[in-house]
């Protein structure tokens, strides 16, 4: 294969590895610092917005991307360093050596990281369902939230809204077909109506959470490696009111006033009515404990 | 004290720090990795008048802290809450002998908290005992993902931690300060998770929880334990800077707190020397939840603004607040 082909695939497989926190790609994020191929070698370099961010985080996508790129069939050789990092020297002994979660970090892994990966797939379902939903109620202001229990996969727009939605569906093995109720738990049934309104309320509070930390984390990134700017792409979670990604304005330097790139400008979800009362929370049939455990 | 449009607002800064963290004192690598990911937080938040060089940000000393907070901070009582970092820092990140001789040479100005390890188990519950005796403890700060030898980290519903949390009871330390961090044991688990919190707060009712940055990165799950556990508080630090960089995004933090827990339960804190605090409150006390958003968000009111700035702590820690600076009429909780 070709340098340049070999780069491009390498590319599009980086494209698949996911920051699970964030839920975004790490090359949109900036997370590759640089990537070379040169005759079936691919090193990748990655770097992250501090040398504290969470090992196990940092690991996963470092233990992502090796193994998305030695999945490629021009790929000979592929080294993975992670930059910069306070267990970088642990993290890329691993990764040399292939020795896995366990392997890498030893007295300290228990089993493995995958409890962790389902929590943040539950979060970023919870996120995606409270962008389409809350644009839905935008889009037909007739419809109560006690309504959405009744809502199906079929009644929402084709946006990318949505789409985020059934591919998050997909990833924590939901349903995705049409007549499939939209607004579900993490296992995916539905809600008692009654609690609706509260489940709803409480989804906004993930997804301000994960669009909060998303932009923090860019911005430190920025911060911390200024030419990194130019390698993220605009966050594309967050959509206006008709459902489509805002175009890039995640470009400010640090210091400056945030506001074009901010998590609401273009396209808040607002709601109209009578707030609901979190102490109505004592009376839920099951509280979503998952999401504090 | 400051004053603004005819109302006068008691400052008291929850969280404060007098750090060491220049080159002599780093014991490693990571004592520079921890101060540099701590100054691209000062960089990434603070406006451009209020940016230190790198060098002020190392170490501040007494004198400069007391002039940052009380002489152009308007702060009138402020609290340390040290992190002990040993593993990073020579004599520890936080100066407590420095810090307890400023408290005792400027009495009613500051309170020091001091910090401690469960995983120090029997030693270090008595070594607790005579802290609380010397420093007159009225709360604890606890970094767990704090490093210990071959641990990186422990949950306040450990074992050990529910001793000390036991003995705290017993020694009149009612408020316990919490800042989640990157690594615990295993790390198969998320770090930043509250769970442990959730736990300690529903065994120990009688003890207050402070959870500093109000569980950022995760304010989902802070405010869902933080509903449903009385003795749970907000902590503004790191959140409270957001005000001037992401307005918007500050004015979604503080109306999911008070959606989620109430009025009485967050605290100002300017997380010093992060950052300075003049200019958080002059914004704080200028802020409005934007227009557009205020559908979502009722608009933040005067009392709220006094009780979060001051007089929320101020009750948590026995400050006296001079006549006229108080609420003319409790607010309804």
């Amino acid at each position: 294969m070709w340098a340049a082909q070999l780069e491009g695939a390498a590319r599009a497989a980086l494209d698949t590895v996911y920051d699970p926190e964030l839920d975004e790609p790490i090359t949109d994020l900036g997370f590759v610092r640089s990537l070379t191929a040169d005759d079936g070698h691919v090193t990748v370099h990655l770097r992250l917005p501090t040398s504290f961010c969470s090992p196990n985080f940092a690991y996963l996508m470092a233990s992502d991307s090796k193994d998305a790129l030695s999945a490629l069939p021009g790929a000979r050789e592929v080294t993975v360093v992670l930059d910069d990092h306070h267990d970088s020297d642990l993290i890329n002994r691993g990764l040399a050596a292939d020795a896995g979660y366990r392997g890498t970090f030893g007295h300290e892994a228990e089993q493995d990281l995958e409890e962790l990966r389902d929590i943040f797939r539950r979060k970023a379902h919870t996120a995606a369902m409270e962008r389409a939903l809350s644009a839905l109620l935008r889009d037909r202001p007739e419809l109560a939230e006690e309504q959405l229990g009744d809502v199906v996969l079929g009644d929402l727009p084709d946006t990318a809204a949505t789409r985020a939605l059934l591919r998050r569906r997909a990833a924590l093995g939901l349903g995705t077909d049409s007549a499939d109720p939209a607004l579900v738990d993490d296992d995916g049934r539905r809600y008692p109506a009654g609690e609706i309104p509260l489940r709803l309320r409480f989804a906004r509070s993930v997804r301000i959470s994960i669009d909060g930390n998303a932009h923090f984390c860019r911005g430190l990134l920025r911060t911390r490696y200024p030419q990194s700017g130019a390698d993220q792409s605009a966050r594309p979670e967050e959509f206006p009111a008709g459902g489509e990604p805002v175009p890039a304005t995640d470009s400010v330097k640090a210091g400056e006033p945030a506001h074009a790139g901010e998590p609401g400008r273009a396209g808040e979800p607002v709601q109209a009515g009578e707030p609901v009362q979190a102490g109505d929370l004592f009376q839920l049939t099951a509280p979503p404990k998952e999401n504090v455990s | 004290m400051y004053s603004k449009d005819g109302e006068n607002y008691f400052i008291v800064d929850a969280h404060v720090a007098l750090w060491d963290a220049r080159p002599e004192n780093q014991r490693n690598i990571h004592g520079k990795q921890f101060i540099d990911c701590f100054y691209d937080y000062h960089r990434n938040l603070s406006p451009a008048s209020e940016l230190w060089p790198y060098e002020d940000f190392l170490y501040q000393g007494g004198e400069r802290l007391m002039k940052d907070l009380f002489t152009d901070g308007y702060v009138d009582h402020a609290i340390f809450q040290p992190a002990a970092l040993p593993a990073f820092y020579n004599t520890g990140f936080g100066q407590t002998e420095e810090a307890f001789a400023l408290t005792q040479k400027h009495p009613g100005k500051l309170t020091y908290n001091h910090c401690f390890d469960p995983r120090f188990e029997e030693a270090g519950l008595k070594q607790l005992r005579e802290d609380a005796a010397r420093f007159g403890l009225q709360g604890v700060k606890l970094y767990t993902a704090e490093w210990k030898g071959d641990s990186r980290g422990y949950k306040l519903s450990d074992k050990w931690t529910y001793r000390y949390l036991e003995a705290c009871q017993e020694l009149g330390i009612k408020n316990i300060h919490i800042h989640k961090g990157p690594t615990i044991r295993p790390l198969d688990r998320d770090a930043f998770d509250v769970a442990d919190v959730d736990a300690a707060a529903t065994d120990f009712t009688d003890l207050n929880f402070v959870v500093e940055h109000c569980g950022l990165p995760r304010l989902e799950d802070f405010c869902w334990i933080a509903t449903q556990e009385p003795n749970v508080h907000a902590g503004l630090a790191v959140a409270i800077p957001f005000m001037h960089t992401r307005p918007r995004y500050f004015a979604q933090i503080i109306g999911e707190l008070l959606y989620w827990l109430d009025e009485d339960r967050i605290q100002f804190s300017s997380d010093y020397a992060l950052w300075t605090p003049k200019w958080i409150v002059e914004q704080f006390v200028d802020f409005q939840i934007p227009e557009d958003m205020t559908s979502e968000y009722p608009q933040l009111t005067v009392a709220q603004k006094k009780k979060i700035l001051g007089l929320n702590a101020a009750a948590m820690y026995g400050i006296e607040v001079p006549a006229g600076l108080g609420l003319a009429e409790p607010a309804v909780a």
